[in-house]
């Protein structure tokens, strides 16, 4: 594939509206590109790795959201303060905002991402399926607009049938999302819905739609040049969820036909081009057991998920994303794209899986990461922090790469092996057993596999054996007697062990 | 010095010596030959019947320790007899006292002090990192404390609710 054609920079200087795991990953790409990062950051995010790996950062403001990473007056204040001359907004807070994106259009800043208009047209949900009915693009039966109440909701799904899908018009992430099985949960789940979706988004309308039982998710990354040239980069399967949120993400998908993968790319450019959308996209797909596919959403921003897509095209999708913004034409077409290999990423999470994966900020205490071929860790975190308990619950993605699907696993396997996060309760061992599972390995998967897999017990052979736990037992009176208090007058050079040892030959 | 580690349901005797810079390790009463190395600060090597085992540990208090090694980890409890660290409390009442899953902030409160609950009814609704969930009642009962207000920040273990 032919190399992007401009050797200098795009831009001088970068702000990143965003923190956690993406915002190092955007100051990455521009490192590369020799342009300048600009971190912001909120009281609780003075110490992330964000703020300490940017060229520069600003405050926005006060923890909560609200009054920092969703502020948009602050952040343009932080751009015009830093000399900015583009904004890249990740993902999530202002990612999918088209005021924000129109915001920075008024205030002379290049946002890195589609129009407002683009946004306007596919960003909500409701408009989304509505350009998808007239551009011939299958969707399931449900309400194209919000619903206005409880009334009007029990109404519909009395006519479309249960189960049904309660959904936030605006945003993602699975949050302001139910699965209602009957008509005696719909208020509870349409009032639940309807806060999720308000606190998240700031807007809490949410329209329902007919359920399909067992389905997978696949999605189609699309990316198109601000000059009408608009290509697909092949499919994520991220039908491993939990909470309606995706916590595996691999490509290609296990189990389709070539002519659906192409369908699917296919649709997902009409839909685009519909929207005259430029920059990096992704159109979600719902697939049933008979390879039909529904149109669900586009999210019009850079995905979680990118490193998958990254790992198998050799494409940097936000370099990519930087010099289209700057005006670059793509550069390569269509039949360019080669994908080679199998790419898998995990999303570790501070949640307890014990808990049904509830949000468990805290410290970080201890941090081992793996490392080795066919790997690559986009994180966020590093030992000593303390994630703040205030937003999304992400760590890191751990992503590993093969020839093939059997080799990436065996990769992950290994590098989850390898993985020790100790100070705060996580979904390692989740994931352990995941790749455990002979129906995942075997590429039987839909958004049910999580509910199934956590219903049994866990497997035996998961266990650590009677030689581990002793070594444990050992391993834990080590550590008790290596964390002594310092004596009062301890010398530096003596450490702990020492310290340890003398006063076990004192007794 | 010797130690009572608690490892699941499993309680363990352990004595550990140091002999001019080595380690020697009884477990349960047995001698274990073992090598030991602290290879870097939270990073022990134990060398067990030709085994490596790469323990990384965490300590939250003295007596709590968390280790992970080869894809398994775990929490420990450490007791030295010899100090008589403080014994836990143990409740024993008919009362389910109900803890914050989750360090969060109190949305609503879905029942009243007084009122009958039945299992897995939600008592009040937790947020955190942008999650809302229903924390419910683990039995049927009446609702005799309600320890949190709308608002109010919870730490993960806090007391929220009674029910008898």
């Amino acid at each position: 594939m032919p190399s992007p054609t401009s050797t200098t920079p795009p831009f001088q200087k970068i702000l990143i509206a965003n923190r956690g795991e993406i915002a190092v990953r955007l100051l990455r790409a521009c490192r590369d590109l020799a342009i300048a990062s600009v971190a912001v950051y909120s009281d609780a995010d003075r110490a992330s790795l964000h703020v300490l790996l940017a060229d520069e950062a600003y405050r926005l403001g006060p923890a909560p959201a609200a009054e920092s990473y969703l502020d948009i007056d602050r952040v343009l204040d932080a751009a015009r303060r830093s000399g900015a001359q583009a904004i890249h907004p990740g993902y999530g807070f202002l990612a999918e905002n088209p005021a924000f994106a129109a915001a920075c259009r008024d205030a002379g800043l290049v946002f890195i991402g589609p129009s407002p208009e683009s946004m306007a047209a596919l960003g909500s949900k409701t408009a989304a399926r509505r350009l998808a009915q007239a551009n011939h693009i299958p969707i399931l039966a449900g309400t194209v607009d919000a619903v206005a109440s409880l009334a009007e909701a029990q109404a519909i799904a009395a006519r479309i049938g249960f189960p049904i899908m309660l959904k936030a018009a605006a945003g993602g992430g699975g949050k302001g999302m139910r699965l209602v099985a009957s008509a005696a949960e719909l208020p509870s789940a349409f009032a639940l819905a309807g806060a999720e979706a308000g606190a998240a988004f700031g807007d809490a309308s949410v329209f329902l739609e007919r359920a399909v039982l067992q389905p997978r998710h696949i999605e189609i990354q699309i990316l198109g040049d601000r000059h009408g040239s608009l290509v697909w980069l092949g499919e994520r399967e991220c039908s491993v969820q939990r909470r309606h949120q995706k916590i595996i993400e691999e490509s290609p998908a296990p189990r389709l036909s070539d002519p659906t993968r192409a369908a699917m790319g296919q649709a997902a450019c009409a839909i685009s081009a519909a929207a005259r959308y430029h920059n990096a996209g992704t159109v979600e797909f719902l697939v049933d057991a008979d390879e039909r596919f529904y149109f669900l959403e586009v999210n019009t921003r850079l995905q979680v998920e990118h490193p998958v897509t990254e790992l198998v095209t050799g494409l940097d999708l936000v370099q990519l994303q930087i010099r289209i913004a700057a005006g670059e034409p793509l550069p390569f077409a269509q039949a360019d794209i080669v994908r080679r290999g199998h790419a898998i990423e995990c999303r570790i999470c501070a949640e307890d899986p014990e808990q049904n994966f509830m949000p468990s900020p805290g410290p970080v205490a201890r941090l081992v990461s793996p490392a080795g071929p066919g790997l690559r860790e986009d994180s966020g975190i590093y030992q000593g922090w303390t994630v703040p308990l205030e937003y999304d619950p992400l760590l890191s993605k751990l992503i590993a790469w093969g020839e093939d699907r059997p080799q990436a696993l065996a990769r992950m396997r290994r590098a989850l092996r390898e993985y020790q996060l100790g100070g705060l309760r996580h979904n390692l061992g989740f994931f352990r057993r995941i790749f455990d599972d002979p129906e995942f390995c075997a590429g039987r998967t839909d958004t049910g596999s999580v509910a199934r897999l956590l219903a049994q017990p866990p497997p035996p052979s998961l266990a650590p054996d009677a030689a581990w736990q002793d070594a444990a037992a050992v391993a834990a009176a080590l550590a008790t007697a290596a964390a002594l208090p310092p004596e009062p007058a301890a010398a530096p050079a003596v450490s702990a062990w020492q310290r340890a040892a003398r006063t076990d030959s004192l007794r | 010095m010797i130690y009572e580690i608690q490892i699941g349901d499993a309680t363990r005797k352990l004595e550990l010596t140091c002999n001019a810079g080595a380690w020697s390790v009884k477990l349960d009463g047995q001698p274990l030959s073992t090598d030991v190395a602290l290879v870097s600060p939270g990073t022990v090597s134990l060398l067990l019947a030709g085994r490596s085992f790469t323990f990384a540990y965490a300590s939250a208090d003295p007596s709590s320790v968390w280790l992970g090694a080869a894809g398994h980890e775990t929490r420990a409890e450490v007791r030295d007899p010899r100090r008589r660290l403080a014994q836990r409390p143990f409740h024993q009442t008919g009362r389910a006292r109900l803890t914050a899953p989750m360090a969060g902030k109190v949305v609503r409160l879905l029942a009243e002090v007084g009122a009958t609950v039945e299992a897995g009814q939600g008592l009040l609704v937790l947020e955190a990192m942008k999650m809302q969930n229903e924390v419910r009642s683990p039995k049927s009962g009446t609702l005799v404390s309600l320890a949190a207000a709308p608002g109010a920040a919870v730490a993960t273990g806090q007391l929220l609710a009674e029910v008898e």
